[in-house]
């Protein structure tokens, strides 16, 4: 077993194969050596956020270690499991707080995950909807999101 | 809670900047997790969102993302060429650049469907140095012909029939020796056709008919002994047909109809004036 602690001091005990799935820890283990018994500290990753980490690598950790070729495959962004779409609904903090913990933790298939289902959120929608999804301020001047729109003459209006 | 969303979210509210910004999660991701979430929107319509903000205007511009999706477009086989080959002329410059150098094949065609704006050619086309055959014709395309073209050494056709190109045909045109189809037909072509015009020793077809092309016609056109077909009806030459053309062998129809001052002093069969 190994033992984690969160930003703010939660200590998690979770099995190796489900600790592997993250390489920085996978690194770290194999930096520090197995019979370590001192919690990995992990500042980046609050507790919370820790806990659907970990529920998402226990969801997985039966998975078959992906095919060489599989990567190609996995590419486009409608081919997600029924099982992640739903671990990724949630509401849009815990969703970013999760890509960046993934990201820093380098789990791939979870980054992967998650930035799939950001695209998925854009897809289809206009700019305004977009904006108004994720509160984007436009910070354009009037004649600086004209002289865009110009530009993007050929894809406006599809 | 949901009170405070509907303050949150509500544009009359005249709340600080700040707060706005800080509930905004997706712009302030680092930049390679935002390339990272674009890369997988469809690329014919990630480049919308370029309106969004001066960050997201600015990530979608950037070469890392040009270089992130044209890498993700080799890997999956599903995006076909012609897809490529559109995208590629209406993308933004540093991606144009991008796409030019790892994915336009040796040959591209193109015919715009959508109309009725007109864009000039972008100068990225001279990255495709592998390009054997551009064919544009009827696409809306205007302004000069960029000089970029000259970079496309291995091009043996060039169509750019039914375009609006105008001003003086590139000199740097005259360096592509490879060439062995020429055609400039239905532009809105001035200036002369240079006497460097008999580099190009490869040609067997010059269309340059329907322009407003001025000048003396080169006695350099002699040069080109595997011409079969030379159109340039429909212009505003001058002054004598050169005597050179006469040893072209190989000519089948010189169209020179449609050019007030155009004289011919000779009887040649393949001359139409």
């Amino acid at each position: 077993m190994v033992k984690i602690t969160s930003s703010d001091n939660q200590e998690f005990t979770i099995s190796k194969e489900i600790a592997n799935q993250s390489v920085l820890i996978k690194n770290m283990l194999e930096d520090v050596g197995e019979s370590d018994d001192q919690p990995i500290p992990l500042p980046n990753v609050s507790g919370a956020i820790l806990q659907k980490v970990i529920e998402y690598a226990t969801m997985h950790k039966d998975d078959p270690p992906p095919a060489p070729e599989d990567e190609t495959k996995l590419k486009t962004s409608e081919d997600i499991e029924e099982r992640d779409k739903e671990f990724m609904q949630l509401d849009q903090g815990t969703m970013f707080e999760i890509i960046l913990a993934a990201n820093y933790l380098d789990m791939k298939n979870l980054l992967d995950l998650g930035c799939k289902t950001v695209a998925n959120m854009i897809k289809g929608k206009s700019v305004e909807e977009v904006r108004k999804l994720f509160n984007i301020v436009n910070d354009f001047t009037p004649e600086e999101e004209e002289q865009i729109r110009k530009e993007n003459e050929w894809c406006e209006d599809r | 809670m949901e009170w405070l969303w509907k303050l949150l979210s509500s544009p009359s509210e005249t709340l600080p900047a700040t707060c706005q910004t800080q509930s905004d999660k997706l712009s302030s991701l680092p930049i390679e997790l935002l390339i990272q979430i674009l890369v997988h929107v469809d690329v014919a319509q990630v480049f919308r969102l370029r309106r969004l903000s001066h960050r997201f205007n600015s990530v979608l511009t950037s070469t890392s993302f040009a270089a992130s999706t044209v890498s993700l477009i080799e890997h999956n086989g599903s995006h076909n060429q012609s897809n490529i080959d559109s995208l590629f002329f209406n993308a933004p410059p540093l991606f144009q650049r991008a796409i030019a150098r790892r994915c336009l094949g040796k040959e591209v065609s193109f015919v715009r469907t959508r109309v009725p704006f007109i864009v000039p050619l972008p100068g990225a086309i001279g990255s495709c140095t592998l390009l054997t055959t551009l064919s544009l014709t009827n696409s809306s395309f205007c302004g000069r012909i960029p000089s970029e073209i000259g970079l496309l050494k291995a091009l043996e056709v060039i169509v750019f029939r039914y375009n609006s190109f105008s001003g003086a045909i590139p000199s740097e045109l005259y360096t592509l020796v490879n060439l062995k189809r020429l055609v400039l037909s239905n532009n809105l072509l001035t200036d002369v056709l240079s006497p460097d015009v008999g580099n190009l020793e490869k040609l067997v077809t010059l269309s340059i008919d329907c322009n407003r092309l001025t000048g003396v016609l080169p006695k350099e056109l002699g040069l080109l002994k595997q011409l079969k077909v030379f159109d340039l009806n429909d212009n505003c030459f001058q002054g004598p047909v050169p005597i050179e053309i006469c040893g072209l062998k190989e000519l089948q129809m010189m169209n020179a109809v449609d050019n007030a001052g155009l004289t011919s002093s000779f009887d040649f069969a393949p001359l139409y004036l």
